[in-house]
């Protein structure tokens, strides 16, 4: 076998310059560009006393004003305790309910599984006026029910409660996030690990204590930690049901901040940096717990044998049906109805309670079509450069050893420690700021870069989950026979993880779809999307126009999480079945 | 483009010894891991690998062989060293050179055989020459040959999770071999199979290799595989080369302790060195004061008498005969038939011998063992080795 030699190609790359230190080194750039340079400007102005044209004053003042705050003790304290105990509640139920829906014969988990997608994609606000409608001790329909008992006296459940918060938290994401990003986890356990200890004498629940649980940590923890990070800046549930008992948490205290007049923007910023401080030891933390062990699940003998529920199958899928009634036919419904209803809440009172005239006024609003084209033309474009930007610094980040890689995992952390509002108001100063950016301003575009960098947390650490769980033999067997970086990446890196990449554009999409805060203040007349559109008629006080666009939004999400589901199902890894 | 035939062209370019020239030069190759590269994987290692040989690389699991066949491969970067392939380096530490992985025209069959699930066994195996644009019939024509040749005709559009180990392994050599590569490297490529099938596979990559006149590299920690697939053969321990050489040489006069301990079986006595000992040759006291002749002092070492030693002889070169037979009175030690193992063509046994020490041993069938019988065991002064206790 001569001619090896001369086979070879001649640019042989030398170590100093590698061309993927250089990709490497600007991906990190980039991101630190869009993140930190906003991030700088409100830090910045978190200092300045200084109106905005007047000559800078800097000064301890906006943090001395926002943490001497009265109620910020309480606040805090109301943070972590709702946290600690619907994030403890959620994980008991979410990492069993996980294994069931992935590893299996539950009757139906196709379905299941979509409906607890479609419940994760549900706008928060819709569903609590839902349960308002459900739990309410005046008028609640469950309390006026309960009433009509013998033994009942006064109505016995309050939605305006710290255990109302907690549960209509548990019935909208905190649950249902977690099963949707831990099945896949559970999916790629090679199920000869199983056996293998069922056959040593463990039982069920002891192999999945000992083998599966340990297997999916790492999954676990990330999306825990993500949950920690949703639950800062998370507020329309403690809003709405919390201000009647004065239950103020962290959240709620930045947007107390942002509603004052003049807007206090300096002291929210001030709050905001907590939380980005507050994730510094989280991100070194599951740094460090990933990175100190390797966890290979998917290799070249994979093998994925569906365990026997027995009779326990109807019994768990009752429970699964039951949950999702609860969480998601019940409020869409009730969204649903509203839209028909003259005046929202009143089932009984008025002679005639039902019309269409607000469809019909949605449908005719001059700014409808437009609003619908910007959706979708953001939603789809953030999803499109979601998957390509966050499979590729996830990467980066598990693959490779990029000195700085720890920097990028942190950035990609980032954007969501930071509430949406203030996020958007750092990129309107960015944009407004550099002059060359300037023609950028109100453009389509940055609504996709602002929309897309919400989700590159939850983005990123599913492909990092996803790699984590992929064994490296699958890329390098491509590179030695002759595929370039691009070409593994393109034929067998993308394909192997064509679940995650669905999943990805999906929730790029969805969050994109119904995002109110980011965009508020960078959209233009010309590209104000459909969930801005909802909060027109919201902050005017058309609840029933509202809510026809919620519906609308809703139809749309699930249309476009149905349709990747089907596609999911079809392009996913054949497994013997 | 890339179809370049098994030729010898332009080998003389090179210089007039080329047929001699290695075609792979790897020399103080280092690759160290941890946190504070502390750790050594491949310590300063030389090795030369011969126009189309197979070139074994033998060691117990962490001994560094799979981290050097994967540095050939351009799957990790060296800390120092350099490898020159055909007269050119890939990897070059103190020229700053490395050609990445995909340029480097090798086949690699790993452990885990690495089919992908999601291609069928046509798209897997074409995959090589779809990265290298090579048209469409063509794919066809030499994708359609290298499955003839592994007998993997019929499951062309069969997806990857499907097929069985030993098909998978088909699947993994068929991908490494369809663009001809200058070198394959296989990785344990047997160590998944059972035994039936890895003697079958053994032979046909053998017949294959000779078919082709490919030069492999070999990774493996069973020293039956080496001993019978290796042209040629390095034993490496701890990231270092203990002895290279050919299968024979490398089995017969093992030059390090390590080396006599892992390959073959060996039988081992404490003794010490007598006081005098015949030119050529020594002698060494048993501890129940019987006597050996040792004909093979290992290497530059010379024995001190009073010296404690260890003497080595491979148990099939021991002569086993039932008492009564004619048996040497030099070197020779008498023995009780412990426990007898019949494993259908010979039996394994275990002997006591009179010092109180255990040799364990096979005995062909044709003699009437039996268990509790005393033999006479000689050991015929040419193989036997004396060592440093």
């Amino acid at each position: 076998m001569a001619g090896v030699a001369e086979r070879l190609r001649p640019a042989s790359l030398s170590f100093g310059i590698e061309a993927k230190t250089v990709l490497q080194v600007l991906l990190l750039l980039s991101l630190a560009a869009i993140v930190l340079y906003p991030i700088y400007l409100l830090l910045q102005y978190s200092f300045n006393e200084g109106r905005p044209g007047e000559t800078a004053e800097y000064t301890l003042e906006n943090w001395r004003f926002a943490f001497s705050n009265p109620g910020m003790r309480k606040a805090l304290i109301n943070t972590v305790t709702l946290l600690v105990t619907r994030e403890g509640i959620a994980l008991l139920i979410a990492i069993p309910a996980a294994w069931i829906l992935a590893r299996t014969d539950l009757p139906r988990k196709g379905l299941l599984e979509l409906g607890m997608w479609v419940t994760f994609f549900l706008p928060t606000l819709p569903v609590t006026m839902g349960w308002i409608l459900l739990l309410d001790p005046n008028y609640g329909v469950i309390n006026t029910s309960l009433e009509r008992l013998p033994f009942v006296n006064e109505s016995p459940l309050n939605i305006y409660s710290w255990w109302g918060i907690v549960w209509v938290h548990l019935m909208t994401s905190s649950i249902a996030f977690k099963v949707v990003m831990l099945a896949p986890a559970f999916r790629n356990i090679n199920s000869a690990l199983e056996e293998s200890s069922r056959m040593a004498g463990e039982s069920a629940i002891g192999t999945f204590r000992k083998v599966v649980l340990p297997l999916a940590m790492p999954s676990i923890i990330v999306i825990t930690m993500i949950a920690l990070v949703i639950s800062f800046q998370a507020f329309e549930i403690e809003r709405v049901l919390g201000s009647l008992r004065n239950i103020e948490v962290f959240s709620t205290m930045i947007f107390q901040l942002l509603r004052r007049t003049p807007v206090d923007f300096g002291a929210a910023t001030a709050l905001a940096a907590v939380v980005i401080f507050a994730l510094i030891p989280l991100a070194l933390f599951q740094y460090w717990y990933v990175g100190r062990r390797r966890y290979t699940t998917v290799t070249g003998q994979f093998q994925a044998n569906l365990f026997r529920l027995g009779r326990w199958r109807w019994i768990f899928f009752g429970i699964f049906a039951a949950y999702l009634a609860a969480s998601l036919i019940l409020p869409s419904s009730f969204l649903f109805v509203g839209t028909f209803m003259k005046l929202w809440g009143y089932f009984s009172g008025l002679p005639e309670p039902w019309t269409v005239s607000h469809w019909q006024d949605v449908l005719t609003d001059s700014q409808f079509l437009g609003a619908l084209r910007s959706t979708l033309l953001v939603g789809f474009g953030s999803a499109l450069l979601g998957i390509i930007w966050f499979s590729i610094i996830a990467y980066v980040i598990v693959r490779t050893n990029f000195r700085l890689r720890l920097g990028l995992d942190f950035l990609s952390w980032l954007p969501w420690a930071l509430p949406g509002i203030i996020l958007g108001l750092g990129f309107l100063w960015m944009v407004l700021g550099i002059p060359i950016l300037r023609p950028l301003h109100s453009t389509t575009f940055v609504l996709i870069l602002i929309v897309t960098l919400g989700s590159i947390t939850v983005g990123t650490q599913m492909f990092k989950a996803n790699l984590l769980q992929l064994g490296q033999d699958m890329e390098e067997v491509s590179r030695i026979s002759g595929g370039s970086w691009f070409y593994t990446y393109r034929r067998v890196l993308l394909p192997l993880m064509m679940p995650t990449v669905i999943s990805v554009g999906l929730v790029t999409f969805v969050f994109a779809a119904r995002d109110v805060s980011r965009v508020a203040l960078l959209a233009s007349s010309q590209n104000r999307p459909l969930a801005l559109l909802q909060l027109d008629y919201l902050t005017s006080y058309q609840l029933e126009a509202a809510s026809v666009v919620g519906v609308i939004i809703i139809l749309l999400t699930t249309g476009v999480a149905i349709a990747a589901r089907l596609l999911g199902l079809r392009i996913g890894i054949q497994t013997g079945a | 483009m890339e179809t370049a035939q098994p030729q010898e062209p332009e080998r003389a370019v090179h210089g007039t010894a080329s047929d001699h020239e290695p075609l792979l030069q790897i020399r103080g190759l280092t690759k160290r891991f941890g946190a504070q590269k502390n750790v050594a994987a491949v310590d300063g290692l030389d090795l030369d690998v011969l126009h189309g040989e197979i070139f074994t690389l033998l060691g117990p699991s962490g001994c560094g062989k799979t981290t050097t066949l994967r540095l050939i491969g351009g799957l990790e970067q060296p800390d120092d060293g350099e490898i020159v392939l055909a007269g050119r380096p890939i990897v070059s530490v103190s020229k700053r050179v490395f050609v990445p992985s995909h340029r480097r025209n090798m086949g690699m069959v790993f452990q885990s055989y690495a089919v992908w699930p999601h291609l069928t066994v046509f798209e897997n195996i074409a995959y090589p020459l779809r990265a290298r644009r090579v048209r469409g019939a063509e794919i066809r024509e030499r994708v359609g040959r290298v499955m003839g040749l592994l007998g993997l005709d019929g499951l062309e559009s069969r997806p990857g999770p499907l097929l069985s180990g030993g098909q998978q392994q088909r699947v993994a050599l068929a991908r490494a071999l369809v663009y001809e590569p200058g070198i394959l490297l296989l990785d344990e490529p047997f160590s998944n199979l059972d035994a039936k099938l890895r003697e079958q596979m053994r032979i046909e990559v053998k017949v294959i290799q000779r078919e082709l006149g490919i030069t492999v590299v070999l990774v493996t920690h069973d020293q039956i595989e080496a001993l019978s697939l290796s042209d040629r053969m390095a034993v490496l321990s701890n990231g270092k080369l203990e002895q290279a050489g050919t299968a024979a040489e490398v089995y017969s006069n093992p030059v390090s302790e390590f080396v006599r301990d892992f390959m073959g079986r060996t039988l081992l006595m404490q003794a010490a060195v007598a006081p005098e000992s015949r030119a050529g040759s020594v002698t060494a006291i048993l501890e129940d004061g019987a006597t050996l002749i040792a004909g093979r002092p290992e290497g530059s070492w010379t024995p001190t008498p009073g010296a404690p030693v260890v003497v080595a002889i491979r148990p099939e070169h021991v002569e086993v005969s039932l008492n009564g037979e004619a048996a040497d009175e030099a070197n020779t030690m008498h023995a009780v038939i412990d426990t007898l193992l019949f494993l259908g063509d010979r039996f394994e046994s275990r002997m006591q011998c009179a010092n109180g020490e255990h040799l364990v041993m096979s005995l062909p069938l044709n003699i009437a063992w039996a268990e509790g019988a005393s033999v006479a065991l000689a050991f015929p002064e040419r193989h036997v080795s004396i060592w440093p206790a």
